[in-house]
């Protein structure tokens, strides 16, 4: 896997939002966390959230690290980089079920990913592709100018 | 053991039922807290882009009065009051600059937009000079700052980012002093961990929190001591900074404390191990390509 090192890059950290208009490989590791990109399919401008945990309760800061906050603040994000509501689509990664115990209060991922596609439906926005749950880490990393996005299973990480 | 295929297949569906149950219960659960949220979370976008926003109109000012008062310390020759009005004017700048510290931070964590930047520093002359910046405040209320580095080298090297690093300690040096009874001590110290990470206490001997009280403390804007009677300064921002800073940082922090005994807060912070490598691709050779072209 050669990637131009010319491109702009962007490490995401866990809990963080990145969307800029500049084209960047945007990479992130992902357990049970789920990743969103959403990518404008007519201005080719995108940008990706990570989250950690479906909901803020109210406790601590009211940072991105909650699904429902990551989702509004990255939808909030990419348009305030030009994209456009209407001919943005999604692309939802990760939410495994790394620890492989069965019990629900412990499913973060499967919780997450639920947020995250409910979320979409709520915003009305297509997911051309997804790939979530199982019982491995992913690796993702996506070309904010393209939309593309690659996917590495198997390193099992939080 | 024997099962038969019923029995097995009789145990699956049920929990598979309680699955469904419980995710649907959940669902409704999620979709309640999901409506009261997003009142609050209109206004919270309006207030972090507002701080984003008016962050160097604030800081630019803050800076000149803190450089100026210094100069007015130099220039002014050997006349004692305006030295220590300069000096006084200094220290409220400073202070008023940790505050302003936070408030941004939060609203950056707030928006996401906080990226780590993994450097090397020495773990102990960052953290005594951490120290030292308190000592105005802690002499202020007579309380004394003690720092041991529990380090096999004074010169241990670590790695994470370490603007962030001195915010959280920081913030709970701060609450450290100004919780302890005047005339006492607070302590900090620092050691390596096993997994090459760094851990930091903070403690104090101070008045202490009960057990129920000590998730909240980590909340936002939240004084247990609370209206107008309350005698302890501050905005209950810090420590919500700090615990949601170490979680960036995928450390974690700790608290043991009892009423009337003072608290010990607990830091560990992992390496970092942030990169932008595709090694971990190459240990799984399994790669996914998920084009738009294909699927227009």
């Amino acid at each position: 896997m050669t990637i131009e090192n010319s491109i702009n890059k962007h490490f995401l950290y866990p809990g963080t939002i990145f969307a800029e208009p500049a084209e960047y490989l945007i990479s992130t590791v992902l357990g049970s966390c789920v990743a969103v990109c959403l990518w404008d399919k007519v201005v080719h401008v995108g940008g990706m959230n990570h989250i950690m945990l479906p909901l803020w309760n109210g406790e601590g800061l009211a940072t991105p690290k909650y699904g429902n906050i990551a989702m509004e603040k990255l939808l909030a994000k990419v348009i305030s980089i030009g994209a456009r509501r209407e001919s943005l689509t999604a692309k939802v990664f990760g939410g495994a079920n790394v620890s492989g115990t069965g019990l629900e209060v412990f499913m973060i991922g499967e919780r997450n990913t639920t947020l995250a596609l409910e979320m979409l439906e709520e915003f009305r926005i297509p997911i051309l592709a997804k790939d979530v749950g199982g019982r491995v880490g992913r690796k993702i990393i996506m070309n904010s100018a393209t939309g593309v996005v690659m996917v590495g299973k198997g390193k099992k990480t939080d | 053991m024997n099962v038969t295929d019923d029995a097995l297949m009789e145990e699956l569906s049920n929990r598979f039922a309680q699955s469904r149950k419980a995710f649907s219960d959940l669902s409704v659960v999620n979709r309640k807290l999901l409506e009261m949220n997003e009142r609050l979370e209109r206004s919270e976008s309006l207030k972090s882009n507002f701080l984003s926003n008016i962050r160097n109109e604030i800081n630019n000012p803050l800076n000149a009065i803190m450089g100026l008062s210094h100069q007015l310390t130099l220039v002014c020759g050997d006349n004692k009051e305006i030295i220590s009005l300069a000096a006084l004017i200094g220290a409220e700048a400073a202070t008023l600059d940790f505050q302003l510290q936070n408030i941004f931070m939060a609203a950056e964590l707030e928006a996401g937009e906080v990226n780590p930047r993994c450097v090397k520093f020495h773990l102990s002359t960052t953290l005594k000079e951490v120290v030292d910046t308190f000592q105005h405040s802690a002499a202020y209320k007579n309380v004394r700052l003690i720092f041991t580095a529990n380090v096999g080298s004074e010169d241990v090297v670590v790695a994470t980012d370490s603007t962030l690093f001195q915010l959280i300690i920081s913030n709970l040096l701060a609450n450290a002093i100004e919780f302890s009874h005047p005339g006492g001590v607070a302590e900090v110290s620092c050691a390596i961990v096993g997994d090459g990470g760094i851990q930091v206490t903070v403690r104090d001997y101070g008045i202490g929190i009960a057990t129920e009280d000590q998730r909240r403390i980590f909340d936002r804007f939240v004084q247990l001591e609370t209206g107008t009677t309350r005698s302890h300064l501050g905005h209950g921002l810090g420590l919500s900074v700090a615990k949601a800073l170490v979680d960036l940082l995928q450390g974690t922090i700790g608290l043991e404390s009892a009423p009337g005994t003072g608290a010990l807060f607990t830091v560990h912070l992992p390496p970092c191990t942030a990169s932008d490598d595709e090694s971990t691709f190459a240990e799984s050779g399994n790669l996914f390509l998920f084009d738009d072209m294909s699927e227009a």
